[in-house]
Formats: C-alpha cells, structure tokens, sequence
C-alpha cells in the first residue's frame, strides 16, 4: 500500500480497515467442499433413508439460501432486520460454514449405510449406478455452464 | 438507523465515502481503492478448464475405487476408506494451497 503511495502512517490503519470491510472480491473466492465430497453427498441422497437425509438437506438448503445475501433480499432482508443477533455477522456467505457441515456428514453417513447395506448386489449396485448418473448429470450441466463462461469470456 | 444489508460496502470503488472518511483525504481514499483493485487483478485468474478436468478425474477415481469394491474386487474396507481419504485430501489440499501456501508466510522487512 505504502508503494502505491499511500502515507506510511495510515497505511496500517486502513490495511486493517480493508480486512475488515474488504469486498468478496478481495478476501477470496467460493468455499471449495471438494469434488470427493460432493459426489459422496449425492451417494448420501440416494443411500440415506429416513429423517437424517431430510434435515442434512434442509441445513444445505438453508444455509445456501441465507448465503445469498442481497442477491435473494426478499427473504434475507427479512431475517436480517429481525432475527436478533443476525445483523452482527461479518458477512452473509459466513452461513456457507452450514452446508460445508451438511454435505460431507450426509456422505459420509451414506458411505456407512452401503458398506453396512445388507441388501442384495443387485439392489446395492441399482443404487450405485443411479448415483453416478445423477452425478454425470450435474458435471454435464456444469461443463455447460463454464464452456458458456469462456465462450462469454472469448466475445 | 435501520440495519441493512448496504453496511458490507465494496471497497474498489475510487468514490467510496467510507475509504475517502477513513483514510482522511480523498486522493488517499482513490491510492487505497486502485492499490485493491491492483491486487485483485494481480492474482492468478482460476483455469477452469483445469479444474474441470480434475474434478472430472478425481469423481472417476472415486467412482472406480467404489465400484471395484462393490463388485467384489477387493473386500478390504481399508482400501475403500483409505483411498477415498487419499483422494479427497489431494482435492481439497491442492485447491487450499492457492489460497493459504508458504507465500502467505513471507517474512517482511527482516521481522
């Protein structure tokens, strides 16, 4: 900062004033769960039965949902001037830390069901093949979406 | 005064009145916003194209280890947790490092 011609004096000061109120462009980029992770999750999703499978989504979904921030005002303007206490957050993408806890609990309980499945190799491997569809699914519908960045990116 | 979600401003803005209030002058408040938006700039852009193949590879890895084990190839549990470990370590450690590596540590001015 003292190099780009800021007086050394405050450049202290506002090199914490930026850590503190810095953009989302500036302290970094999204929360990475991890591609083993996520394909864990959605082994999870198909594995998982009962009311464990629906509160883990329900804490993802949450917590995506509150992450968004003003880009989704209608229901997080809402909670940010009434739910007490939640106003004093740093930032919204902070609710992020509920489905970094959600996603990788869900797979691993779903990794635990199958190695513990007592059900025929039929039915495991139905299961199976239906998870890695569902997971090619979404890493076509992601390839799309970057080829369509770059594509932007190249005009 | 109302809370609302315009108190997270963005600071790469040459008219912030927060930066210009903070840093006491205006010509200082526009040094700090083109000193962040330098160091923005500055940082390696994200290869896309990169990663997708990783993920791509990392997901057929993880795919082929639990396949074999379901069709019976190898029936130690251990290599299944083991290499899932391996391989969810390698994706989320390689990817952390861009962020938080020995750089993140330099010393400066001798301290």
């Amino acid at each position: 900062m003292v190099e780009a011609g800021v007086p050394e004096d405050n450049a202290l000061q506002n090199g914490q004033f930026l850590c503190v109120l810095g953009s989302a462009e500036y302290y970094g980029r999204a929360v990475y769960l991890g591609a083993v992770c996520f394909f864990l999750f959605i082994l999870g999703l198909v594995y998982v039965k009962g009311w464990p499978k629906w509160w883990l989504i329900s804490v993802a979904v949450t917590g995506i949902v509150l992450a968004w921030g003003k880009s989704f005002p209608s229901i997080n303007n809402f909670i940010f001037d009434h739910l007490p206490y939640y106003n004093k957050f740093r930032a919204p993408t902070i609710a992020l830390v509920m489905p970094q806890f959600a996603f990788p609990l869900l797979g691993a309980l779903g990794l635990d069901q199958l190695l513990k499945s007592e059900a025929s190799k039929e039915e495991i491997w139905k299961k199976f093949r239906l998870t890695v569809m569902i997971t090619a699914g979404v890493l076509v519908l992601v390839v799309c979406f970057i080829f369509g960045q770059l594509q932007g990116r190249q005009r | 005064m109302t809370p609302s979600l315009k108190i997270f401003p963005t600071i790469c803005c040459s008219s912030c009145p927060r930066t210009a209030a903070y840093s006491g002058d205006a010509a200082t408040g526009d040094r700090i916003c083109q000193w962040s938006f330098n160091r923005v700039e500055g940082r390696p852009a994200i290869d896309l194209r990169g990663d997708l193949i990783r993920t791509i590879l990392l997901i057929a890895a993880a795919v082929v280890l639990l396949g074999l084990y379901l069709k019976g190839k190898y029936t130690q549990k251990i290599i299944l947790l083991g290499g899932l470990l391996v391989l969810s370590s390698y994706d989320l450690l390689a990817v952390g490092r861009r962020y938080l590596n020995e750089d993140s540590f330099r010393r400066v001015g001798g301290l």
